[in-house]
């Protein structure tokens, strides 16, 4: 198997973080918020929550765009870094660590799209791969399984 | 052409934009994946005069390069635009699409820097599809119209 990044960080340098484990695969967010965060479409790797160790922290900032989840970026150059779940449970602080901020996206599996009905139709990733609409989602979550966003 | 309405995740910063072209392109250089967190970044070419953010208090500017700026909401981290800075200042601004409310009827029409395109997504559909070679060619153009000389090889 290919090595994958471990580290990664924001464009102008001043956030900086390494992953305790590879990243082995990585998906993409079509969802409204994710799209007006992002300036393209959004791609996340999922980290547990002590799975990540920051440098230049004091630059993260974030914003809690709903009830169980907030959003951090760097202040000086504004590159996404993560959603993170804050809703209390067993799954809270789990990352979506912004895959764009990695150093190599190399060798990692793009194996869902979500949110895939708030998709604009003028562009598509190209392959075959599970893909979740609004509803699925939510009926996850709803059902508390173990990999709800 | 059409009017659009768009604001970042927040609400601080909203923008309207007249004669909105239904045109958008891709890039994939490394300097855009890392600022959105995601790829490609999206943009439609606006004119600047078209363009009118409230909330511009809010706006955080990051100078990329020698000739480029980047734009995002400083409450919500929302991207918001790409453009010429500086001696490098033309009519025009990269409007992220993201943050409009609807993007129906915009088209994409051109990726960039498709050399610099992780080998693990691609788009589908047919359309230009210029390297970074390309890319800087233009972008070197536009400089030495500017009488500027760029001096670095990322954007």
């Amino acid at each position: 198997m290919t090595d994958t990044a471990r580290t990664g960080g924001c464009l102008c340098g001043a956030v900086r973080y390494t992953l305790s484990e590879a990243p082995r695969t990585y998906g993409a967010c079509h969802c409204r918020m994710c799209r007006r965060f992002s300036g393209g479409i959004e791609l996340g790797v999922e980290v547990r929550p002590d799975g990540v160790a920051w440098e230049g922290e004091d630059r993260i900032r974030t914003f809690k765009s709903s009830e169980w989840a907030e959003r951090g970026f760097c202040d000086i150059c504004g590159s996404s870094l993560f959603w993170r779940l804050i809703a209390p449970g067993p799954m809270q602080g789990l990352l979506s660590l912004s895959a764009g901020s990695l150093d190599s996206l190399e060798g990692l599996d793009f194996d869902i799209e979500v949110y895939i009905d708030h998709k604009p139709t003028t562009y598509a990733f190209a392959g075959e791969r599970r893909q979740m609409t609004e509803a699925q989602i939510l009926e996850m979550v709803r059902a508390g399984g173990e990999d709800a966003p | 052409m059409s009017r659009k309405t768009g604001q970042c995740l927040c609400g601080a910063v909203r923008v309207t934009v007249r004669n909105m072209p239904l045109r958008m392109e891709a890039c994939h250089c490394a300097t855009c994946r890392r600022w959105t967190g995601g790829a490609p970044y999206l943009g439609v070419a606006v004119a600047r005069a078209d363009v009118l953010f409230t909330g511009e208090d809010d706006i955080g500017i990051y100078r990329s390069s020698g000739w480029a700026e980047r734009g995002f909401c400083r409450r919500c981290g929302a991207h918001l635009f790409f453009r010429m800075a500086g001696a490098a200042l033309t009519d025009n601004l990269s409007l992220c699409p993201g943050i409009l409310d609807d993007v129906s009827g915009i088209v994409l029409t051109q990726e960039m820097f498709i050399d610099q395109k992780p080998d693990v997504y691609d788009l589908t559909g047919e359309r230009p599809r210029i390297t970074r070679a390309e890319a800087l060619a233009l972008l070197d153009e536009h400089l030495e119209r500017k009488g500027m000389e760029r001096t670095s090889d990322h954007d």
